[in-house]
């Protein structure tokens, strides 16, 4: 792989590693945050484009897991902030969309009713951008409050209490069901 | 039972939050432990739920929607401003032909002999006398002198036109 005269594999030799590992996982987390297959497929790539970059330019961060999740949230915060992107949203509907594949749904889950998946869903997308952010890296991503915290630069007293109001109108929604 | 923690203190807990009594407290309380675990398996039925992106038609029905104000916001302004350019702007009066000045500047002169002519004949136009002279000049062409002024025979006030004692 070339790419601007430069040996990209020599210089990242795992990417084709971060990417198996990493590729399935950003992009669930990238479709949770911005509700859309085609854009989150296309902020992947935009990420691992940009761990190329990094890889190239310095040293490779310690902790590529953290790292390419930050970066993905990054880049998903600023693709819902630009008018665009919502007025793109609009035009381009997908007919449908399925779960992804590695996801197994818990007997609970299965047994709630499509029209409530479909409340709490709505209900999510209408949370503060930053209550998504840190409810899918608590909750989803298994972060840790502290850590949550550090990579959305913001205090751990916040990051409680974007938590706090996301959970607690999710839990509204899921009890009005 | 009356110690049991609110469902806002339970979840501050839950978060990491509260004191160490109330924490306490929700690990000894039978029914503070029951709602604990329901609040615990509420968020991992949410996070199941969130994990697995439902059909787009079914979240984005509303959004779909969108353009119908909008567009009737449009055709409400459209309408709006073709009702005002029909209705209420009317465009500038058009100067007069050339050809007309003549007729307007005759009108006004016939007006205004109308006006100071005596007792509407416009043909006893007298000119306007404001201080009234009329009187003493033809006393000056009868040859009045002063003793006629005096006795009152003449009109006006002789060296004042216009005067009268």
């Amino acid at each position: 792989m070339v790419t601007d005269g430069h040996p990209v594999a020599e210089e990242v030799p795992a990417l084709g590693t971060l990417v198996q590992t990493h590729a399935g996982r950003l992009r669930r987390l990238c479709r949770m945050l911005l509700a859309d297959s085609q854009e989150a497929a296309d902020v992947v790539q935009e990420v691992f484009v940009k761990a190329i970059e990094q890889a190239r330019t310095a040293e490779s961060p310690r902790d590529w897991d953290r790292w390419l999740t930050r970066v993905a949230v990054n880049v998903c915060r600023d693709r819902r902030r630009a008018g665009w992107w919502r007025w793109f949203r609009r035009r381009t509907d997908p007919i449908d969309e399925v779960g992804l594949g590695d996801e197994t749904l818990t007997p609970e889950a299965v047994a709630m009713n499509a029209q409530t998946r479909d409340r709490l869903w709505r209900a999510f997308q209408a949370l503060p951008d930053r209550q998504h952010e840190v409810f899918v890296l608590r909750h989803v991503e298994q972060w840790s409050t502290s850590e949550v915290a550090e990579a959305l630069g913001m205090s751990a007293g916040s990051v409680k209490r974007h938590l706090f109001r996301a959970i607690r109108h999710l839990r509204r929604v899921l009890g009005d069901a | 039972m009356s110690r049991c923690v609110s469902d806002r203190v339970l979840l501050r807990l839950y978060i990491g939050d509260g004191t160490a009594g109330q924490r306490a407290h929700v690990r000894a309380c039978v029914a503070c432990v029951d709602r604990a675990e329901q609040l615990r398996r509420d968020v991992g039925r949410i996070t199941q739920v969130l994990m697995t992106m439902p059909a787009a038609h079914s979240i984005r029905g509303p959004r779909a929607r969108g353009w119908l104000p909008a567009w009737g916001l449009a055709g409400l302004a459209v309408s709006v401003a073709v009702w005002v350019s029909v209705t209420l702007w009317r465009p500038p009066p058009a100067a007069p032909p050339a050809g007309r000045a003549p007729d307007m500047e005759s009108l006004l002169e016939e007006i205004s002999t109308v006006i100071f002519s005596v007792s509407g004949d416009p043909s006893a136009v007298t000119e306007p006398d404001p201080l009234g002279q009329s009187g003493t000049l033809e006393a000056l062409d009868r040859g009045c002198d002063a003793a006629d002024w005096l006795e009152g025979t003449c009109s006006g006030t002789p060296g004042i036109p216009g005067a009268t004692l």
